[in-house]
């Protein structure tokens, strides 16, 4: 099937926007139904923007985050009314175990999140995104952006040019090596300012400084962004509301309860579900929409 | 009314007694095409930089500039910005952002143009440099070729009426280079762009310009029409016609049949060739050098950079002798400078092995050619490691058992072969290209090496560099040490190799001492063979012109 | 003596910190009931880099500039590519530091936080990543600010002191609560706080050996070369 993502191509503003909603709700609600919606809907999205990949960060790093998670907060916390046993005569609590696994799993969905921006948030959209606001501080990005791959290829020449004199790097003591390593670095220091006076040059020389600066914008904001928006925006406000009026909320202390299921409940629970995997949903439509298309050339 | 008026510029750097630059008046006219050149350090760079006030060096000018006739420091650093276009010589350092769109736009946004304009500006800047293709691409993934036309696109989206260019093709090779200058005739041609250009390859440039000028020692010494340089650079005895393309210079050096209309390319000089008749000298042959002593054989080698990656080096075969000075020439890509860090055991064969005096060698299990081989990579400025030149030498000499009176005479003795004694307390990134080149050089040199590998020792040299550099090599070569050239410059190898070897595809294509070598190429061969071929195919230089045809008639 | 004095930009970027965001964290778990601690946090994480953005902006950086702390960013970032061998020995806060105290507290704000921001797009973004900016802009901050108030000399063994410091209470203390926060969100009691301090202290030990380690033989030498930068561009004042 083809993994061609579609979401990412939509207006990075509304990209931003609806991470910032995410990850921000996720964070704030507590109630098992959204937690689940958000780590389901973070989760299969990474996967299907990563592929195997995926599993590696998960296992390697956000497995392990959630199981401290799990461990830490019975360990430290005893409050609760339900004591299960007693280590050092501090009660482990159901309530604080409870907590603990829920506490693990929006860890788990806010940096899945954040590793499934940090994939389709391209430097570009962030230079668009900031452009107008923080002029000078995006274009200080984009040039280190520039500089990174530069000077990076620049250590290796100078490796090089060690090894051809008989300096090898891989060879010797850690002090040795670590001394080498820094002689390397130190002189890539050296050129990358020295030759950063041209680069100044050529940014004073086309103008940089003049006077007022518009950006050049490679996304535009079409009516797919305004209709998108518009829908996502109308469905957080819901959830926003119905979450205010405490519809959906779970206490886990002194004792687990829940608040009675109730429309608003429900709409909420189901809206949220939907937006968590909006970026799913919109990758297979087009999907679908690419097999019809195709199919009838 | 001329466009940019230079007008008696004098310039001192601060500290100096002589100025780099004495009462330079020139003028530039709406569509020119003028090729400034000169030595390096005769004051090119520093009239360039005079001619915008946001390049100007620190230091003491008198004499005005005019711009459109208003003194350029009452002209607006925005209309300067818009209307004066600067390309600098090292592709790289120019780029300001990390994506190809926005290098583009760079310049608009700078200006305040709105989005709309903008984006036509850029698109059709993208289409005229047919930047297209690597449009949405990381600046990173450019090569040096692209990265240079990506300056010049940049610049051009501000459409400037004066582009002002020092040395930019100093940093590409023959083919990027030709490209450059080709596209830099089409701008002039068809956008009627006004083009000041300081160069060195007059050979692409010349027969496209519309005015040549010829600096000496800060002063315009002579300026003309191309077609009348050589006369006037003749009848100086001016060095610089040595810097010419070879057809001007075998006119007026061989000063005979001197034609109305000086020939400057190829196809013009082999007509006036012709019209010279047979030839009655001869050229010096070589002799064949007997008992020879492999240095370097290369036993079925292959190499590539990773397991799954494409071979760079497949199958290559082949002996360097000791003592000679054996030249790898070839297109890009072709695995020169891969065959230099193998020879160096920088890189090991995953097949094969070289071996080196018939006795260690460097196969994919071990490298035993640390200290018996160095190798000058492209970059000079990675050498360098400290604050003065002299640091960086001592550097070199740290693992040497030797007392610090014999290290500071070997470093003296060095620095005087490489002609940098003057140079030693300076920092090594206040010294011009050329100085680095030959600080480098020495820094390697020390290193005392039997065999030395140079990648493009002589990139963006003019004559006068390139031939201390022959200098320098020649001399190591009586001292009986082998040296390995990896250059695009045909010329430079013509002279100076004992053979030639054309690497293509990984290995190398054909091997022979340089008069056989490029007599059997027609393309990978210098001007003087490409104008004298069809009479002479063992024509190599345009000394070989001279031995050939000057004795006729006494 | 003139630019010794302290400018009213820093002035109110040094208020805004050292005042605002306590307040700020005050209201945030006054006004928000137990379970919010880490959005807060984060947000107010984001809330102290703006006035040092603002006044980025607001003083139209010349190009010279631009490019010195864009270069001084990719090295660090550069850096924390290249000494890829041990977890936690990174030169990047003693780039920071070195860069802070060079080029002054607002640029070192600028250099630490986008540094911190551009490493992990390499590296992994994730809900530490604000706190990492600002802890890390902080730092570069401080090395200007003190150094503008002559509390720090260009001298090796004081810049290691400094460089220590910060890797263990600056930074470490700050990432520490950062993860509390994120782990336990409401469950925050002392004795959470004391076992993460506990648990975190041999990777802020590190941290503050590989910060001694390169400042020691880094920072001089890079002083130096920022220095001489500065007065070929004639920057030596900012």
């Amino acid at each position: 099937m083809d993994k061609r993502d579609s979401f990412s191509g939509y207006n990075p503003l509304f990209l931003i926007a609806f991470f910032l909603f995410t990850v921000l709700v996720t964070m704030i609600v507590r109630h098992p139904v959204l937690g689940a919606a958000s780590f389901s809907g973070s989760l299969f999205y990474l996967i299907y923007l990563k592929g195997k990949k995926a599993f590696s960060l998960v296992f390697k790093i956000i497995l392990p985050v959630m199981i401290l998670t799990m461990i830490i907060n019975p360990a430290f916390s005893h409050k609760g009314v339900t004591a299960l046993f007693y280590v050092n005569n501090n009660p482990i609590t159901l309530e604080a175990i409870l907590y603990g696994l829920y506490s693990a799993f929006m860890l788990g969905a806010v940096i899945m999140w954040f590793s499934a921006y940090n994939e389709i948030m391209t430097t570009d959209k962030f230079v668009y995104a900031f452009g107008r606001l923080l002029p000078a501080l995006s274009l200080v990005f984009s040039m280190a952006l520039r500089f990174i791959p530069r000077f990076n290829s620049h250590i290796r020449t100078v490796s090089n040019a060690r090894r051809s004199l008989g300096e090898d790097l891989e060879k010797g003591s850690i002090m040795k090596r670590i001394r080498n390593g820094i002689t390397v670095f130190s002189s890539t220091v050296t050129w990358a300012l020295e030759n950063s006076v041209d680069t100044a040059d050529a940014m004073t020389s086309r103008g940089y400084g003049t006077g007022h600066r518009t950006t050049y914008a490679t996304y535009r904001f079409d009516k797919r962004d305004g209709i998108i928006s518009a829908v996502v925006l109308a469905a957080a406000v819901c959830v926003v509301i119905f979450l205010a009026r405490d519809s959906l909320y779970m206490q886990f202390y002194p004792s687990i309860e829940f608040n009675p299921i109730t429309a608003g409940s429900v709409i909420t629970a189901v809206l949220f579900t939907i937006i968590c995997f909006l970026p799913l949903i919109i990758d297979f439509q087009e999907n679908i929409k690419w097999r019809y298309l195709t199919s009838r050339i | 009314m001329a466009l940019l008026d230079i007008k008696d510029l004098t310039f001192t750097y601060p500290g100096r007694q002589q100025p780099a630059l004495k009462s330079v008046s020139f003028s530039l006219s709406e569509g020119d095409f003028v090729v400034l050149c000169g030595e390096s350090g005769c004051g090119k760079s520093t009239l360039l930089r005079n001619l915008k006030t946001v390049l100007r060096p620190f230091g003491k000018a008198d004499g005005t500039v005019y711009y459109k006739g208003v003194p350029l420091d009452d002209v607006s650093q925005r209309e300067q910005a818009e209307e004066i276009g600067y390309v600098l010589q090292n592709p790289e350092n120019q780029i300001v952002t990390d994506k190809v769109w926005h290098e583009l736009a760079f310049g608009l946004e700078n200006l305040g143009v709105d989005r709309d304009t903008m984006r036509l500006r850029v698109a059709e800047m993208a289409s005229f440099f047919g930047i297209q293709e690597w449009f949405h691409k990381d600046v990173s993934q450019l090569s040096g070729g692209q990265k240079q036309m990506l300056n010049l696109a940049a610049i051009m989206a501000m459409q400037p009426k004066v582009l002002i260019l020092d040395e930019p093709t100093s940093q590409l090779n023959p083919i990027a280079a030709s490209d450059f200058l080709n596209t830099l005739a089409k701008i002039n041609r068809d956008l009627g762009t006004t083009i000041l250009l300081s160069e060195h390859r007059m050979e692409d440039v010349l027969p496209n310009a519309t005015g040549v000028m010829v600096m000496e020692k800060g002063e315009i010494a002579a300026s003309a029409d191309p077609r009348y340089i050589g006369r006037i650079l003749y009848e100086r005895k001016d060095p610089m016609l040595l810097a010419m393309p070879a057809a001007m210079q075998s006119v007026y050096r061989l000063e005979r049949n001197i034609p109305e209309i000086c020939p400057l390319t190829v196809g013009e000089g082999k007509k006036w060739i012709s019209s010279l008749g047979t030839p009655a000298g001869s050229i010096k042959e070589k002799e064949n050098e007997k008992d020879l002593i492999t240095a370097i054989e290369f036993k079925d080698v292959w190499f590539r950079y990773s397991k799954n990656g494409e071979d760079v080096i497949r199958d290559l075969n082949g002996k360097i002798y000791k003592g000679e000075i054996f030249s790898i020439i070839g297109s890009n890509g072709a695995g020169k400078s891969t065959c230099a860090s193998l020879i160096a055991g920088i890189n090991r064969p995953y097949r094969g092995k070289i071996k080196l005096f018939d006795k260690v060698g460097n196969t994919f299990k071990e490298s035993l050619m640390e200290g018996a081989v160095s190798l000058l990579i492209q970059n000079p400025q990675s050498f360098f490691l400290k604050d003065t030149v002299r640091e960086d030498l001592k550097e070199a000499l740290r693992d040497r058992d030797l007392s610090k009176e014999e290290k500071d005479s070997k470093i003296e003795e060095m620095a005087r072969k490489t002609f940098i004694t003057e140079l030693l307390d300076h920092h090594p990134y206040d010294l011009s290209g050329g100085e680095q080149q030959r600080a480098a050089l020495a820094k390697v040199l020390l290193k005392d090496s039997e065999i030395l590998v140079l990648d493009e020792p002589v990139k963006g040299m003019d004559g006068f560099l390139k031939q201390k550099m022959a200098d320098i090599l020649l001399a190591l070569k009586k001292e009986g040490r082998t040296i390995i050239l990896v250059s695009h410059d045909l010329e430079f190898c013509a002279g100076i190799s004992d053979r030639c070897a054309l690497f293509f595809d990984g290995n190398i294509a054909s091997v022979n001492e340089p008069r056989s070598f490029f007599a059997e190429n027609s393309f990978y061969t210098t001007s003087a063979n490409r104008m004298t071929r069809h009479i002479n195919k063992r024509v190599v230089t345009v000394e070989d012109i001279l031995d050939l045809w000057k004795k006729e008639e006494g | 003596m003139e630019e010794k004095r302290i400018s009213k930009r820093t002035l109110v970027a040094s208020v805004f910190i050292f005042l605002l965001v306590p307040v700020i964290i005050f209201v945030g778990v006054v006004f928000f009931d137990d379970r919010a601690y880490y959005p807060i946090s984060m947000v107010i994480a984001f809330l102290s880099m703006a006035p040092f953005f603002m006044v980025f902006e607001g003083r139209k950086p010349r190009s010279r500039e631009m490019v010195v702390i864009a270069v001084m960013i990719a090295i660090t970032v550069v850096g924390r590519m290249a000494f890829f061998m041990v977890p936690q020995f990174k030169p990047t806060m003693a780039i920071v530091i070195i860069s802070g105290f060079s080029l002054g507290p607002e640029s070192g704000f600028i250099v630490g936080s986008l540094a911190s921001f551009i490493s992990n797009l390499f590296f992994g973004q994730g809900p530490w990543t604000p706190w990492q900016m600002f802890a890390f802009g902080l730092m570069g901050f401080l090395a200007g600010w003190l150094k503008k108030l002559n509390l720090l000399e260009r001298n090796r063994i004081q810049l290691c002191i400094f460089g220590a410091l910060c890797a263990m209470f600056l930074y470490g203390i700050m990432v520490d609560i950062a993860s509390v926060f994120m782990m336990t969100s409401s469950n925050v009691t002392a004795d959470t706080v004391k076992a993460t301090f506990v648990s975190g202290f041999p990777l802020n030990a590190v941290h503050a050996l590989a910060t001694i380690i390169f400042m020691a033989l880094l920072g001089i030498p890079m002083i130096k070369k920022l220095e001489r930068i500065k007065i070929k561009f004639g920057l030596m004042e900012i």
